[in-house]
């Protein structure tokens, strides 16, 4: 990619279609690690944000209802609560436990009312919580709903198979487990489904018709692609593709429940989310002790160099869930690439924090 | 790996539907000691050993082999285009590794009469397709020596008869 620079498919010339190729090659990759059917299944975006806003903008129509899950990121309920301010259309939310666990038959009862879509986060950011997706995938279908999976934490950390599990839209993103850079992101759409584009614009197909094309993902990717960023998405999908996401999934598994042992030894860690590290993601959610959690994460950027984040995380509704929306809390994240030793290291400056701030 | 790589050449919109494209690709070995396999395992195929081709379709695209050149028309995007190019890679492939359990045809498909193509075409010599004349351009398909997509006039919903006829005729 040094030497090119070309605008992939706009042109017949070899840097173009080489371009174009190593974008169809990104495709292909992430189209078998989510485990789709096909690579044109597969639409870029810049991120997960931009991609459920194509999808939900693009589905919902005015006065459609929406069932989806009290523990969203923003990227999912603040373009739910634009539609439902602009378009009327109707949220139902299902309750979460503090562990994020959800009762199926609550949903079961909601997807009764007239819904047009399910949306739903696949793993919090916040709890580490997964949704068992079957389970809310089957009774949908079986009243023809479809469902949206937001796999912005799980794409990459843990298998997917999409296939499989008969999701009909899901929204990726190319940083977290992808390993893939910033600015790259996406969504899988079922063949035969589809939106009404969120962006009209040049594709380098169809060119004399007023309006995009109708097949994917050209209908969907209207302006000059970001191939250097996909080049970048394409290493980290075929990095995972070579490791295999379970053996990435049991290390950060391994490493998470290192971390959650060493929390519960100290007394004055409160740790949010599913107390085992099964069926979990890689991060644990806590706070010490009438500390502030902007304080914690400064603390431990200064003086140890580990970077955690303190706040909400953009998820206000997973915070609520927890109590924690006025203090927000501290988030470790764990990656393939940690080591235990870099867990022992956290543990170790929490611990000399608390003697610190306790002198 | 009898077939390593495929890769695009060209692409131009075809002439009778502007909403599709054709593509030319090259492949990294000449593949016409494979045409007679593939003869034998595809879905009514277009074999011409004179002109070491095969031609064939897979749903609206027509697919043509012609020593280590492929072509196909009526892609809708350039990712179906490379999803085509790896579908014809894996057959390709496939039909070399099973290749002594295939018994090769060397029958080509018979060429219809150039009258019964010509009787269906638009027959107004619009000259479009790059031929002098409407007959011209039948002794070209009636040999499959030109793709019926180079008449733009076929693309059009009033010629949808004559371009059904034509695909039963070829």
């Amino acid at each position: 990619m040094r030497n090119n620079g070309a605008n992939a498919g706009r042109g017949n010339y070899a840097l173009a279609r080489d371009a174009e190729e190593l974008i169809y090659q990104t495709r292909k990759s992430a189209a078998k690690l989510l485990g789709a059917k096909k690579a044109s299944n597969i639409v870029f975006t810049g991120n997960v944000t931009e991609a459920l806003n194509m999808i939900l903008k693009g589905f919902l129509n005015d006065g459609d209802e929406v069932l989806t899950s009290s523990i969203e990121h923003n990227a999912m309920w603040r373009p739910l609560n634009y539609l439902q301010r602009d378009k009327n259309v109707k949220i139902h939310t299902f309750s979460c436990a503090k562990d994020g666990s959800a009762d199926l038959q609550e949903i079961k009862d909601l997807l009764g009312k007239n819904i047009k879509l399910v949306a739903l986060v696949h793993g919090s950011n916040v709890l580490g919580s997964i949704f068992p997706l079957q389970e809310i995938v089957e009774p949908a279908h079986e009243k023809n709903i479809p469902v949206l999976v937001d796999a912005a934490q799980t794409a990459g950390a843990i298998p997917i198979n999409i296939e499989a599990l008969g999701v009909d839209f899901l929204a990726f993103t190319g940083h977290k487990g992808l390993l893939g850079p910033t600015g790259t992101g996406g969504f899988y759409i079922k063949e035969g489904l589809e939106l009404r584009p969120l962006k009209a614009g040049g594709t380098g197909s169809v060119s004399t018709s007023p309006f995009q094309p109708d097949s994917v993902p050209d209908r969907y990717e209207a302006g000059t692609m970001n191939t250097m960023g996909l080049a970048g998405l394409k290493a980290g999908t075929e990095f995972l593709l070579q490791t295999g996401v379970n053996k990435i999934h049991e290390h950060e598994i391994a490493l998470v429940s290192r971390l959650l042992n060493g929390l519960a030894n100290i007394g004055e860690v409160e740790v949010y989310g599913p107390q085992s590290a099964e069926n979990r993601l890689g991060l644990a959610t806590f706070n010490i002790r009438s500390r502030n959690p902007y304080d914690v994460s400064a603390w431990l950027d200064e003086h140890a160099g580990i970077m955690v984040r303190a706040g909400l995380h953009c998820s206000p509704q997973a915070h609520r869930v927890l109590g924690t929306v006025e203090t927000g809390a501290v988030r470790a994240s764990v990656g393939y690439f940690n080591t235990a030793e870099d867990i022992d290291a956290l543990l170790q400056a929490l611990r000399d924090y608390i003697k610190i701030v306790r002198k | 790996m009898f077939l390593e790589s495929i890769r695009v050449i060209e692409t131009a919109p075809c002439l009778a539907n502007k909403e599709r494209f054709k593509v030319t690709a090259r492949a990294s070995v000449n593949l016409t000691e494979m045409l007679p396999y593939l003869n034998a395992i595809l879905e009514k195929p277009n074999y011409q050993e004179s002109s070491n081709s095969l031609r064939f379709l897979n749903g609206i695209n027509e697919i043509t082999i012609q020593e280590n050149k492929i072509g196909i028309v009526r892609v809708a995007n350039l990712t179906q285009a490379y999803e085509l190019l790896d579908w014809v890679k894996d057959l390709v492939n496939d039909a070399y590794e099973s290749r002594s359990e295939i018994t090769p045809n060397y029958e080509s498909r018979k060429q219809p009469g150039v009258l019964q193509v010509y009787n269906a075409l638009p027959k107004l010599n619009c000259k479009k397709c790059g031929e002098q004349s409407c007959m011209a351009f039948a002794a070209k398909l009636s040999k499959f020596e030109a793709e019926p997509d180079a008449c733009p006039l076929l693309g059009e919903p009033e010629y949808s008869g004559l371009r059904k006829k034509l695909a039963e005729v070829l």
